[in-house]
């Protein structure tokens, strides 16, 4: 076997590809961490929404839902959270799912993974009251 | 020199492409991929620590006072120093069916956690 040649273009395909490695890692990491911020928001709004429905004379439905949930994502980062799915599976549960835009949809290289693979991240969350 | 002679070239030390490949690029990838795990490991602790924070408050409305205990046993639990972990309480004496918001914050990350207290 010959083994002539600069070690030069192994090294500098070695860092391109740990360069690609490290940012398809971070870029997993920020969709686990934008994922964890929505849920802490889904179980706040089904909490809420399931302590509505024990109120006397309170008809919950989709407009309510989503008026709640503008309140309660005030503080989270990125683009606007929307109320995808809302239903009540019994009397004294409430079901809600919501999405947000992959906030790393637009970056060039995780862009292209992500804008067919994962255009928005949801989370769903229930809540029961007693 | 041409682009077919530079690479054909395999003129040179191999203590240097150790030390610079073997040693300096490993160690430089791992000073990073430590600093990510701990800024990971921060952010996942104030998220827990606010929404643990958060609920603690709308369950009972007297615990803003029990906060720092809180604090104290979330720090033991991920196993930070003491005093590493601030819980903030926005507003500290909530009324019922108000928003009560918990921000957490460890160095310069921080997590926010907003719920509505029982009507």
């Amino acid at each position: 076997m010959n083994d002539e040649g600069s070690i030069a273009p192994l090294a500098i395909l070695g860092v391109m590809l740990s360069l690609v490695l490290g940012l398809v890692v971070i870029s997993a990491d920020q969709v686990f961490q934008q994922q964890r911020s929505l849920n802490t928001v889904s179980d706040s709004l089904a909490l809420d929404l399931a302590d509505l429905k024990l109120q006397p004379k309170t008809k919950l439905d989709f407009a309510m839902a989503v008026g709640e949930l503008a309140q309660l994502s005030q503080g989270l980062h990125g683009p606007a959270v929307s109320l995808a799915q809302f239903w009540q599976p019994s009397e004294s549960r409430v079901s809600v799912r919501i999405c947000q835009q992959n906030r790393l949809r637009w970056l060039p290289l995780t862009g292209l993974l992500s804008k067919s693979t994962l255009p928005d991240v949801c989370v769903t969350s229930v809540a029961e009251n007693r | 020199m041409k682009i077919r002679e530079i690479i054909r070239d395999d003129k040179g030390s191999a203590i240097i492409e150790f030390v610079v490949l073997g040693l300096l690029a490993q160690c430089l990838i791992l000073t990073f991929g430590l600093g990510a795990l701990q800024l990971q490991r921060q952010q996942l602790s104030v998220t827990l620590a606010s929404r643990q924070a958060v609920r603690l408050m709308t369950q009972d409305v007297g615990a803003g006072g029990r906060l720092d205990s809180l604090s104290q046993d979330l720090e033991s639990s991920f196993g930070l120093s003491e005093g590493t972990l601030t819980l903030t309480v926005r507003p500290e004496n909530p009324e019922a069916g108000q928003m009560v918001s918990v921000t957490a914050t460890i160095d310069a990350t921080h997590a926010t956690s907003t719920m509505r207290m029982p009507r």
